[in-house]
């Protein structure tokens, strides 16, 4: 986290306000500063309406994205379009296979696709009124995109420019999440953001050119202050500069190799994962419809440019608004209503966990302050999972592949060599686990959110990168409220339950309500995942929920079976043979996600 | 519940410690063995190959038919055992918390506890293994258990990656199974398992083996589509840019090591051995908790099952001789340490006074010819032997006659040139 930095489009919606020049004329201002940060890109460049469209060739990707964001900082740009082809990458032609026209739902008020933890959340709002809402999303599960396999960090809100969406929507939803946290039982802690002033602060540029004495004091005392007041003009409540003793109690296995630390109290961390399972739960409760394996491949309009519905793998769906939260795939699914109004270039992360074990090594997040960074990839921190295994990272890579969360070596090693600064003595042998999430950058930089003004009804939540998740209570409140201003009449449902339970996890009960439990129902007897102690009827309530688990994945993010430190050598054998059964489907059939099949068939005397 | 002597774990290693207990004179009625599983036998019951028993029986057996001798042994001793029966946790002052779906919840106050939990296999996490996560990386125990007691075959073509015994195993399984093994790749510039199952489990089948290879990427993100494959610097063992080779397979096996299953043992408060993984144990195999012993995989990882036993009857009758208070301490502790070309000795002391000979089991570092086991007291050779070769992958062991030990300070065990 480096608050002194400033986002590229910090004054755009004050500068909405402002004269803006015209379309005309941005065009040829855009292309000229393109020109100059990216003089090999043959790019034309048209403005429409606040968005840029980019068409031409560059070399490579990293020209690819400096022509955006050549763009996307431009004062009055609200989105940008880069149609843009990279010489050696074929252009991805979107392949729309003939889809069944057969009409699988007549008329739904709202249609939303995507499951992650905006589309989740936006579906529990909505659950609340009268309303025939369905969420749609193309995996066997919700939160198997972003919103899985992100930090859990619900943000203060320092970070983002003042005046974006994502500063105003960030500093809400943070205040939100109590209240949320609490209805829907989902592990929620406020554990504290501590933010370290070190040696490596300063870039080395800045740091050489001042005396020894000057640059202590600097450190010490000039930049805890800049970040208080910093706070301050945020509205980021609570900051406060931390003497090094009262660190040492708070967060003793802190190196001691620091100048000055500042404490931000609200920031909290969750489950992500957890907190999808249990919107998309309380959602599907309370009258929604959740249809997963569902692909969308289009939305349909009418020759007004009125959505209609949506084209789906399974068949054609009517109804008036369509959300677009797919995430890394917002911008290509737009384009399908004809309503081209930004692009999204994805970004990569990786995070390392380390062995629950270590439980209370890190009781917060733990940020060195470093000034100077690339502000799209600098960040990360060192910090916990709600689990208590200590969690390190993200990285940030630009990636042409939306797909892409392959972790490569350098950035496991990189993320070790990064946080063993703030923690010197933690053994990078019990490391368990490493994985990558992909942000749906745009080139604007702030979340895309709003009604669409090419295709009305359709309503684009995109651009949802960090702080997305800390941000999608704020998010989930906006969209409503700009649903009632497209004209969505929306009455409170009496029977409303806001009210979700979590199954108990028996690994963290007490040895007598362990033995309760087991007395009740003897399948809590029978330890299924070693590591993390998950019993057979914890696996069967997931399988049986209302919003049931239907893959090793699945079970494993609702129950942990799989997540210690064999990372699920035990228990996979016999997983898959209680997903068989409960699922009534032959073991080969069992599948790790959507299209990965745990075992290929049977042996040649297995079978019986 | 009470008991006198309490074994974590019914493979070979908790059978036999449990059985060399009742032959040392305790109540058999007095004796538990607590087994997860719904059987005993621990992991020999996946291993269908033959390949047990040679030193102890003098015959080639089957893993479950090794491992039903003592099971056998067991049963008519009357032995009390616990299946399916899981243990949660242990107390310095030696009292298991464990479940079951029968008793539900079970408190044992036991004299002594045998701590024979076995061993975990490593993940590709801990080999910081590149790349995308999809299904169809299985350790290769894993697999076993699949084809084995499953009956379920993981995938059409494979990758071995490590050369441990289960990994050469299960090719030679998978092969013999229908499946295609398109190789298996070391890191290190020789195999990590036994000799033997490089010729009966690889050559015998065709199985190609590359050394000083490793995998530097994982491709596809639903279901394995392929690997990348670099050969590696024999010195850094860095992957050496531009020998990257793609693999199409559906499948990848790692073999990369085992891990004592130690969790237990740190909730009881039990010192462990850095390299070994295991406890730190003196010579009667007890460990730094008193009344706690440790042996087979959980103290440190065995080739052969063989020796598994031998280590566990060892532990059984030290755990009689404590619960029966003939233990008699010596005055000064005497260390064991690990000197040239040595990883690490177990026992890593001795504590008792008795004029057994200790028989202290150690791996090498690197593979050398021609060599002398030595074990030194102040510079003093107190046992030596010859080898004509020594192997990281197999255990060796040096026999220290109890008259000629020191009354304190250190033994040293090292290998050097002839
Ligand atoms: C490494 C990393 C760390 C992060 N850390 C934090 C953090 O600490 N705090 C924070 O606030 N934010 C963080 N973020 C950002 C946060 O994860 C995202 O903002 C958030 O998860 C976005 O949610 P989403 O619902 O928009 O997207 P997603 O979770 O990606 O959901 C989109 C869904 O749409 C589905 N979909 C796509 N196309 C279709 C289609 N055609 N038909 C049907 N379904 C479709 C996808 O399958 C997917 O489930 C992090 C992100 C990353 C990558
Ligand atoms: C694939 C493979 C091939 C092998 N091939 C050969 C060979 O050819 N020849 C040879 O001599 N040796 C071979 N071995 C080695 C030999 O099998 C092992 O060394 C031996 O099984 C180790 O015995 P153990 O009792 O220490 O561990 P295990 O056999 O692993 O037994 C440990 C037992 O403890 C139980 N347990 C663990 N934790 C708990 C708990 N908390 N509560 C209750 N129970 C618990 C486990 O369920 C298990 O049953 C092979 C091993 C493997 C894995």
């Amino acid at each position: 986290m480096t608050p002194i930095s400033r986002t590229p489009n910090r004054d755009k919606i004050d500068s909405e306000v402002r004269q803006v020049p015209p379309d005309s004329r941005m065009g040829r201002r855009i292309a000229k500063k393109i020109r100059e940060r990216v003089p090999s890109a043959e790019v034309d460049v048209q403005v429409e309406d606040g968005i840029a469209y980019l068409s031409g060739r560059t070399g490579t990707w990293n020209e690819y994205l400096g022509a955006g964001y050549a763009a996307g900082g431009m004062k009055g740009i609200r989105g940008v379009v880069a149609d843009i082809t990279v010489d050696g990458m074929p252009k991805k032609e979107l392949r729309r296979p003939d889809r069944p026209k057969e009409v699988i739902k007549e008329d739904e008020d709202v249609i939303i696709v995507g499951g992650g933890v905006i589309g989740c959340f936006i579906a529990r709002e909505l659950s609340r009124y009268d309303l025939k809402v369905t969420l749609v999303e193309k995996e066997l599960d919700v939160a198997t995109g972003a919103s899985k396999a992100n930090n859990g960090c619900v943000h203060v809100g320092i970070d983002p420019g003042k005046g974006t969406l994502k500063h105003r929507l960030c500093l809400r939803g943070n205040a939100m999440f109590d209240k949320v946290a609490q209805e829907l039982d989902v592990p929620f802690r406020r554990v504290g953001t501590l933010l370290v002033i070190t040696d490596r602060t300063l870039p080395e540029n800045v740091a050489s050119k001042i005396p020894d004495s000057l640059r202590k004091l600097v450190l010490k005392y000039v930049l805890p202050h800049m970040v208080l007041l910093y706070g301050k003009r945020k509205n980021v409540p609570g900051l406060r500069k931390i003497p090094k003793e009262e660190v040492r109690q708070i967060e003793p296995n802190l190196t001691d190799d620091y100048h000055s630390a500042v404490l931000m109290p609200t920031m909290g961390i969750i489950s992500p994962y957890e907190l999808v399972i249990a919107l998309a739960e309380n959602a599907v409760e309370n009258g929604v419809d959740l249809m997963l394996d569902t692909e969308v491949t289009g939305i349909l309009v009418n020759e007004k440019n009125e959505v209609e519905g949506i084209q789906t793998a399974k068949g054609i769906m009517r109804g008036k608004y369509v959300i677009n939260a797919a995430g890394v795939y917002a911008d290509e699914l737009a384009e399908t209503a004809g309503a081209r109004e930004f692009t999204i270039h994805p970004r990569k992360g990786a995070l390392i966990i380390f062995d629950k074990k270590l439980a209370g090594y890190t009781s917060h997040v733990v940020s060195e302050l470093l000034l100077g960074q690339d502000k799209h990839t600098k960040g990360g921190t060192a910090m916990l999972t709600t689990d208590g295994n200590p969690e390190w990272g993200p990285s940030a890579i630009e990636v042409p592949d939306r797909d892409d969360t392959s972790v490569t070596s350098d950035e496991i090693h990189d993320i070790l060599k990064k946080y063993a600064h703030l923690f010197p003595h933690i053994e990078a042998g019990s490391m368990i686990r490493y994985f990558a999430g992909v942000r749906a950058a745009t080139f604007t930089e702030d979340f895309f959110i709003g009604a669409s003004r090419k295709a009305s009804g359709l309503i684009n939540v995109a651009g949802i990168q960090s702080p997305g998740l800390a941000s999608s209570p704020a998010i989930a409140e906006y969209v409503l409220d700009i649903l009632r201003a497209e004209g969505l009449g929306m009455e409170e449902k009496p029977g409303f339950n806001p009210i979700r339970e979590s199954p108990p996890k028996f690994s963290e009960l007490s040895v007598a309500e362990m033995e309760k439990l087991i007395r009740e129902d003897t399948r809590y007897g029978n330890i299924m995942c070693r590591c993390e102690k998950v019993t057979e009827r914890e696996i069967l309530d997931a399988i049986r929920a209302p919003l049931p688990a239907l893959t090793v994945d699945a079970v494993k993010r609702r129950t942990r079976s799989g997540m210690g430190r064999c990372q699920g050598g035990f228990c996979l054998p016999r997983l898959i043979k209680v997903l068989a059964r409960e699922l009534d489907v032959p073991l080969e059939e069992v599948q790790k996600k959507k299209g990965g099949k745990v075992i290929s068939s049977r042996t040649k005397e297995g079978g019986q | 519940m009470n008991a006198k002597v309490a074994v974590i774990g019914g493979g070979p290693a908790g059978l036999g410690a449990a059985v060399a207990a009742y032959e040392a004179g305790i109540n058999p009625e007095d004796i538990h063995i607590i087994e997860r599983d719904m059987e005993l036998g621990g992991i020999l019951q996946q291993c269908i190959h033959n390949g047990f028993g040679q030193l102890i029986f003098g015959e080639m057996m089957t893993g479950p038919e090794y491992a039903s001798h003592y099971i056998d042994e067991v049963l008519k001793a009357g032995i009390r055992f616990h299946l399916n029966t899981m243990v949660l946790d242990i107390s310095p002052d030696r009292v298991i918390t464990a479940v079951n779906q029968e008793e539900c919840l079970m408190r044992i106050n036991a004299d002594s506890i045998i701590l024979a939990m076995g061993c975990r296999e490593r993940t590709r996490y801990q080999i910081h293994l590149p790349g995308e996560r999809p299904a169809g990386i299985y350790p290769a125990g894993t697999v076993q258990r699949l084809i084995n007691i499953e009956g379920a075959l993981p995938g059409r073509r494979a990758v071995i990656l490590g050369s441990g015994d289960i990994g050469m195993i299960m090719a030679r399984r998978l092969v013999l199974e229908g499946a295609e093994v398109e190789g298996v790749y070391e890191i290190m510039g020789s195999p990590s398992g036994l000799p033997r199952n490089v010729q009966q489990c690889l050559r015998d089948f065709e199985i190609p083996l590359h050394l000083s290879h490793t995998v530097t990427g994982i491709h596809g993100n639903r279901r394995l589509e392929g690997v990348t494959i670099s050969r590696v610097n024999p010195e850094s063992l860095k992957p050496m840019p531009g020998t990257e080779r793609y693999v199409e397979c559906d499948t990848l096996v790692l073999s990369v090591g085992l891990i004592p299953e130690n969790e237990l043992s740190e909730g009881a408060g039990i010192k462990l051995d850095g390299w070994t993984g295991g406890p730190i144990v003196d010579e009667e195999r007890e460990t730094s908790v008193d009344g706690i012993f440790g042996c087979g995989n959980a103290v440190h990882v065995y080739d052969l099952v063989d020796d598994v036993t031998k280590s566990s009857e060892l532990a059984g009758r030290s755990a009689a001789r404590y619960v029966k208070g003939e233990t008699i301490c010596r005055e000064h502790v005497l260390s064991i340490t690990a000197g040239e070309n040595v990883r690490y000795t177990v026992p890593q002391h001795i504590r008792k006074q008795s004029d057994e000979p200790v028989e202290v089991f150690f791996r090498v570092y690197l593979e050398a010819a021609n060599v002398k086991l030595q074990a030194l007291v102040a510079a003093e050779v107190i046992s030596e032997e010859s080898r004509r070769v020594v192997k990281p992958p197999i255990m060796e062991k040096i026999i220290l006659q109890g008259d000629l030990l020191p009354v304190d300070g250190e033994i040293i065990i090292q290998v050097v040139e002839k």
